[in-house]
């Protein structure tokens, strides 16, 4: 064999062969996959001519007589040279949301100011002019509410613009909101973040309005939607991010309908709620339960022509990072210094030691921690040996660092709740790659991997 | 309630490995998929059908010869069909806006920021700005199968069986004459699939420059120049999944074909999960669009059968 190839079962004796690099999966027997064990320990006959068509299939498809895998193992090294700034605003927020990861509002106020989010947007666009790139990203995301502070919101795109243009790149802004935005703020929102915006909303209004409330304790949903309504109404790109209590996961089908009837956004994100900050304590939602009214959801959506999304599922993407932590994440807080991890938001937070890895440095730099670089670089999942036999693995890539931390600090990763959930997503998902493929089995041509171990390189 | 993984002991092994068997000697087979497995029933049994030799699964592949590659595709595509005892699944009653939105592709949300995203392409004389971020993981076309002309199995015409596994998406109608359409969509839509189709389809190209006014010729020809000079297709530009399917049922039906051609490409090389029902009236069009047979000519030996639109002409049909 020459590829790397898993089995997962299925009912009936039945058993989804997958080889996640060669982009190929198919539905196969006990018959099936003993032979090929067999060719992989080296001990098949192969003589008959069912075999021979068996080894000669397989040759088609990859998996056996060819190149080694060519596996993702992208690990930057050297200083940092991102083209993308976070800049988390504001630990501030208008609401008081029970499953909060944050605590937004209730922990110290923090603004930042317009300099720290001036010299972050400035650094990025000198590492876009040296590499030639022809584009910087500019978010705004939270340890609270990133409107909140609307004028070092507004000001520092108007310079990031003003500057890229100069020097003849383009800006693009995108930002996470809750939704409870005034008229102007929506205008802004529309004529100037390109790269669209995501809104925290949790579907049917009743829902909504349980966990998503004031800093009064009033429901939140009817401005919510206006807003989402407005952003329709504009054509303008949005996505939304629903969150699932256990006690939501029976109306999750319901939300997800109520979603796809009135409103029209790019994408619908479906998380359950995790048990980080304000609900630490609740009880998990990564149930059983979440995964049937998921599934339900997903077959609601594809009757409207959507389709619904969990993070860490997330098949032929095939990486070795879950997210920017691993790649050098440039995240400002609010004091300035440099963070991986947008939920890592404080230096003051529990986690702060494993994700602040920098800090402002004379004129336009930063300093970098070497150490702390170097240990988030190898949170890519190559490094995991608790992953290295789950399929999942280039598709998921071990998951959200933070989150595995915040429940266990052992430092090994040692899987999480969220993993039942993620394996059996994705295989939902290569079954229907099977299927949007014919029927019989999925085969692609193999996705050329990002190369290049150096950043800028 | 509980957690459905609390505390897991072990690593998860899913690696290849021997497994149980009862001592009854069967073939390796393979076994289609019926149904979305979350569309299945709740025991999660009945959304697999047919098993199938790995030779006739080789024949799928278009490793044997095409007679009997059609034979056995024509025999695995009527086993895909579900029996007619299968138990009727509930269907939402969509009711969803008509209107088009230009999207953004990722969410700037931290979890759903798996990858660096890769450097926008810049593609020649775009005409509207991109509206959406670049896609986070790009699936390549299939170049290595642009040979195929057919896209329905059982069906075809020229005797070649498509090896690339999907529906092909590179067949030209009239997408050039819509380089200058008012509507901004149309426009990016008939680019990229222009851009698409490559230098492949230069010749009906330049059909479509010659049978278009000054204006439209001077764009489909600078369109010309581009794919001669590498120009690639940019899926940052791609109308969004919402933008196309609100113009499958475009009074224009090259419209409509055009939006059922961005759609499998969304489906194709993005990865996109288009629902049952969209995939459904994808394939409808498609297929309505291949049967109008609108393909130009081209110099390449037995490729096109057909010079000029027959059935049902496109609106405006010598421009387009």
């Amino acid at each position: 064999m020459t590829s790397e190839t898993f089995i997962i079962p299925l009912p009936d004796a039945r058993y989804l062969v997958y080889a996640p690099l060669r982009r190929t999966a198919f539905v196969a027997n006990g018959s099936m996959v003993n032979s090929i064990a067999a060719i992989q320990a080296g001990r098949f006959d192969g003589s008959g001519a069912n075999d021979r068509a068996l080894v000669r299939l397989l040759e088609e498809l990859g998996l056996v007589g060819g190149q080694p895998d060519d596996c993702p193992g992208t690990v930057l090294t050297g200083p940092p040279r991102p083209v993308e700034v976070t800049l988390l605003l504001t630990t501030a927020c208008n609401l008081r949301c029970a499953y909060c990861y944050a605590a937004a509002g209730d922990t110290p106020r923090q603004r930042m100011p317009l300099e720290v989010a001036l010299k972050g947007i400035a650094f990025v666009l000198a590492n876009a002019i040296d590499l030639g790139a022809p584009a910087i990203t500019v978010n705004y995301h939270g340890g609270g509410e990133p409107t909140a502070n609307w004028s070092v919101m507004t000001r520092s795109f108007a310079f990031a613009r003003d500057e890229a243009s100069a020097a003849g790149i383009d800006a693009i802004g995108a930002a996470a909101t809750n939704g409870v935005l005034k008229d102007h703020q929506i205008d802004w929102i529309i004529a100037n973040l390109d790269g669209g915006i995501t809104v925290s909303f949790d579907g049917l209004p009743e829902v909504h309005d349980r966990y998503r409330v004031t800093a009064r304790g009033g429901g939140s949903s009817g401005r919510v939607m206006r807003t989402i309504r407005r952003l329709d109404d504009a054509g303008y790109g949005y996505g939304i991010r629903l969150t699932v209590t256990r006690d939501h996961i029976a109306q999750l089908p319901a939300s997800i309908a109520f979603i796809c009837a009135q409103f029209g956004p790019a994408r619908i994100q479906v998380e359950p709620a995790y048990r980080l900050g304000r609900w630490s304590e609740a009880p998990s939602a990564d149930t059983a339960e979440f995964l049937a009214a998921f599934r339900e959801a997903q077959r609601v959506a594809g009757g409207y022509g959507r389709s619904i999304d969990y993070s860490a599922a997330r098949s032929g993407l095939m990486t070795n990072h879950f997210c920017g932590v691993s790649l050098d994440n440039f995240c400002l807080s609010p004091a300035g210094n440099v963070t991986a991890c947008y939920e890592a938001f404080s230096e003051a937070g529990e986690l702060a030691d494993v994700f602040f890895y920098g800090r402002a440095g004379p004129g336009s730099g930063y300093v970098f921690d070497e150490g702390t670089l170097e240990g988030l670089r190898h949170r890519a999942v190559q490094f995991l040996p608790w992953c290295q036999g789950c399929f999942a693995k280039w598709d998921c890539a071990g998951d959200c660092y933070y989150k595995a931390l915040a429940t266990d600090r052992t430092g090994e990763y040692r899987g999480s709740e969220r993993c039942h959930l993620t394996r059996e997503l994705t295989r939902d998902q290569i079954l229907g790659r099977i299927l949007d493929s014919g029927g019989v089995l999925w085969h692609e041509p193999p996705v050329p991997l990002a190369r290049g171990n150096r950043n800028g390189g | 309630m509980d957690s459905v993984e609390s505390a897991p002991a072990r690593a998860p092994r899913y690696e290849i490995r021997q497994v149980f068997s009862d001592g009854t000697e069967t073939d390796p087979e393979i076994f289609s998929v019926l149904d979305p497995p979350w569309e299945a029933e709740t025991d999660r049994r009945g959304f697999l059908r047919v098993g199938l030799a790995a030779s006739a699964v080789l024949a799928l592949l278009g490793a044997c010869g095409p007679s009997e590659a059609t034979r056995v595709i024509a025999s695995a595509t009527a086993e895909l069909t579900p029996s007619p005892t299968a138990k009727p699944k509930p269907t939402p009653k969509p009711t969803p806006r008509p209107t088009a939105r230009p999207t953004a592709n990722a969410s700037p949300t931290r979890t759903t920021r798996p990858t660096p995203r890769p450097t926008p392409r810049r593609t020649p004389k775009p005409t509207a700005r991109p509206t959406t971020r670049p896609t986070p993981h790009p699936t390549p076309r299939p170049t290595a199968h642009r040979t195929c002309v057919c896209n329905m199995v059982g069906t075809c015409t020229c005797n070649t069986v498509c090896t690339c596994n999907k529906i092909c998406t590179c067949i030209p109608v009239c997408q050039a004459h819509r380089l200058l359409d008012p509507d901004p969509t149309v426009r990016t839509m008939a680019e990229e699939i222009v851009l698409v189709m490559g230098a492949v389809e230069m010749e009906y190209l330049r059909w479509a420059a010659a049978a278009a006014q000054p204006g439209l010729r001077a764009r489909i020809e600078s369109m010309a120049d581009g794919i001669g000079d590498g120009a690639d297709p940019d899926p940052v530009r791609w109308p969004s999944i919402g933008a196309c399917a609100a113009r499958l049922d475009d009074g224009d039906p090259v419209v409509a074909f055009m939006a059922a051609q961005m759609l499998e490409l969304h489906r194709t090389w993005r990865g996109a999960a288009l629902g049952r029902a969209l995939r459904a009236r994808v394939r409808t069009r498609i297929a309505e669009g291949q049967a109008m047979r609108w393909r130009a000519p081209a110099s390449a030996p037995g490729r096109r059968e057909s010079a000029q639109p027959r059935g049902r002409p496109p609106s405006g049909s010598t421009s387009g």
